[in-house]
């Protein structure tokens, strides 16, 4: 690319030429011409992490590009008009001005950019203006682009009547450009908009999700006996998840619905045989507490064990199954179903409540129950060498990381004072002992 | 370990008072293990105050069984503690047969939880969850359990009350 002459273009009023450089100064600066997929080094990564410092030769290449995208804008070209907008709105090689680049992204919609089209159509507080971009932005999007998003809206202007007549046919037609899922989605979406149940019942002639909705309605109602059919359903296409929940249903005894802890563990039984690992867990827990089935504590114990390597999603990160780990350690701890072993049951325990970690180096959630276990194993010298300074660690933690209502977060407070106080194993503070006094009756 | 245990126990720890009742129990002398046992309750021992109402409950002491099981409900939402204290109702245990009051004190501190299990993926649950100063537990093994057995506490309640036409 010979930049000056293309400089020499632009500055003569070549919009083509004013592009082509507003994009080489684009990709410049942000560096991010990979596809997602490619292979990248850890050069190629420390140079992106260089790249991040906002060194000044960067500034200038965005500088540039909004120099360049924005003689194109006012040339009159409309992928540039929504290239200011965008610029403008995220602050890029210009500051930032939200007022300003609505003004350029409605331009660009005027003027034919569909992208910027679905832009103005999210943002905007006119409901007719949005039915018209979304509609647009719908018919001119090129599928790769994302128009998913304009297409359901559209489906759901003409569903609901905001900015556009009512009208049914015209939204089962754009309904109909959907895949299943997003139709689906898109009817539940309607149905709660409008209230109207016909959208839901017809997804759920097909979707699974339909179904487990329709079920959550009668929920919502305190309508169990309704609100199992529909669960029901959904279980009879293959959903382990409304299996799980009718094992729910009838192992509380819903309201319209008789408990039976027997018809529970069928249907936990059948999800877990779909490999559902909450359905393994509660089906345990009931084979722990003999509940629906003659209590079978070494069973329950294969089980915990076996389950302590499930997963469960803490806060969007994988941790090793809570439930399990602790019940499997509070069973070696008292020999219940298996030998009693102190020794593996402070490993146990130590693991269940995220101080130790395992594998890959992963942990289980903290369990405060169990981080005052290992508190007092280190104390009272059981299954680990006696160590009043750990056991002291510990007890802290077991507070710091419960709250009021956990069992043993008092204790385990009192427990750090009566220790400061006597100075048993540890150097004695009175200081520190009325400050863990203060703890314990704020909480 | 027996020595060091009576001396930490008479030192004022709960904890130390639980384990002497244990070792008292296992080699037979009940009146040193109920005598520690109930100082470890006294204490506010978790494990001690559960032993302790069962025992009390056991031999007939109904009304103070009953007190700690409403405190340990009270405190620690512990559901095996609120199930004690409806069997102790339905069974007319410290109380008259199926008592409101005492069903109704058990149900309000299972409602005052969040207790959802069913719209999991739904609606503004984050609201909700902060609304009710709790986390969302879809996601959480432990909550959910939790809040099942909660549930099932509670439906038991609530048919115990429309039986007895109180709710």
């Amino acid at each position: 690319m010979n930049e000056e002459k293309l400089i020499q273009e632009a500055q003569q009023g070549n919009v083509a030429a004013m592009m082509e450089l507003a994009k080489y100064y684009a990709e410049k600066s942000s560096g991010s011409d990979d596809e997602v997929g490619d292979v990248m080094s850890i050069e190629d990564f420390n140079k992106m992490m260089a790249g991040m410092d906002g060194n000044d030769d960067d500034e200038k290449d965005k500088a540039l590009a909004y120099k360049y995208y924005r003689m194109a804008a006012e040339a009159g070209n409309a992928r540039a008009m929504a290239e200011v907008g965008h610029r403008l709105y995220d602050g890029i090689g210009v500051e930032k001005n939200v007022e300003e680049s609505d003004v350029w992204y409605k331009r660009a919609a005027e003027a034919g950019d569909p992208a910027a089209m679905r832009v103005v159509a999210f943002r905007s507080d006119d409901d007719a203006e949005k039915f018209k971009y979304f509609k647009l932005s719908a018919e001119l999007l090129k599928p790769s682009l994302n128009k998913t998003d304009s297409i359901k809206q559209t489906a759901i202007n003409y569903a609901t009547g905001k900015g556009t007549d009512k009208n049914v046919a015209k939204a089962e037609e754009w309904l109909a450009k959907l895949d299943e899922h997003d139709a689906s989605s898109t009817r539940a979406q309607i149905s709660n908009l409008t209230g109207e149940t016909f959208w839901l019942e017809k997804a759920a002639e097909t979707s699974v999700d339909a179904m487990i909705q329709m079920a959550e309605r009668f929920v919502l109602k305190d309508d169990f006996a309704t609100a199992l059919t529909w669960y029901k359903k959904a279980a009879a296409n293959g959903s382990t998840d409304a299996m799980s929940i009718i094992g729910d249903i009838f192992y509380i005894g819903e309201n319209g619905v008789d408990q039976s802890y027997e018809t529970a563990f069928e249907w936990y039984n059948r999800a877990a045989r779909r490999n559902h690992n909450m359905a393994k867990i509660k089906a345990t827990l009931m084979i722990y507490r003999g509940r629906g089935v003659k209590q079978d504590l070494q069973r329950a114990f294969r089980n915990f064990d076996k389950l302590s390597w499930t997963r469960e999603k803490f806060f969007g990160v994988l941790r090793f199954n809570s439930v399990a780990r602790y019940y499997a350690a509070k069973m070696v701890e008292n020999g219940e179903g298996c030998d009693k072993n102190p020794v593996e049951a402070v490993e146990r325990y130590k693991v269940a409540g995220g101080i130790e970690r395992i594998r890959n180096n992963e942990s289980a959630r903290r369990i405060p129950k169990a981080i005052y276990k290992v508190a007092d194993a280190y104390f009272f010298g059981e299954g680990v060498k006696q160590n009043f300074a750990k056991a002291l660690t510990f007890y802290e933690k077991t507070f710091t990381d419960g709250d009021g209502r956990t069992p043993y977060h008092l204790e385990a407070a009192k427990k750090v004072m009566w220790m400061y106080e006597l100075g048993e194993g540890i150097p004695q503070s009175p200081d520190k002992a009325e400050e863990w006094r203060k703890k314990f009756q704020e909480d | 370990m027996k020595e060091q245990l009576l001396t930490w126990a008479k030192a004022g720890d709960g904890a130390c008072m639980y384990r002497l009742s244990k070792i008292y129990q296992a080699e037979g002398d009940d009146k040193n293990y109920v005598e520690w046992l109930k100082k470890s309750a006294e204490a506010k021992t978790f494990d001690a105050m559960k032993e302790f109402a069962e025992h009390l409950r056991k031999y007939g002491d109904y009304e103070k069984a009953l007190a700690i099981y409403k405190n340990l409900a009270e405190t620690f939402y512990d559901e095996e503690a609120m199930e004690c204290a409806v069997d102790m109702c339905t069974q007319g245990q410290g109380v008259a047969k199926n008592d409101k009051d005492t069903l109704n004190f058990i149900l309000k501190l299972i409602n005052s939880r969040y207790n959802e299990i069913y719209q999991i993926n739904r609606g503004n649950i984050f609201a909700r969850m902060w609304e009710l100063q709790t986390r969302r537990h879809d996601e959480l093994t432990w909550e959910t359990v939790q809040a099942i057995e909660r549930r099932r506490i509670a439906a038991r309640i609530r048919k115990l009350l429309a039986q007895t036409g109180e709710e």
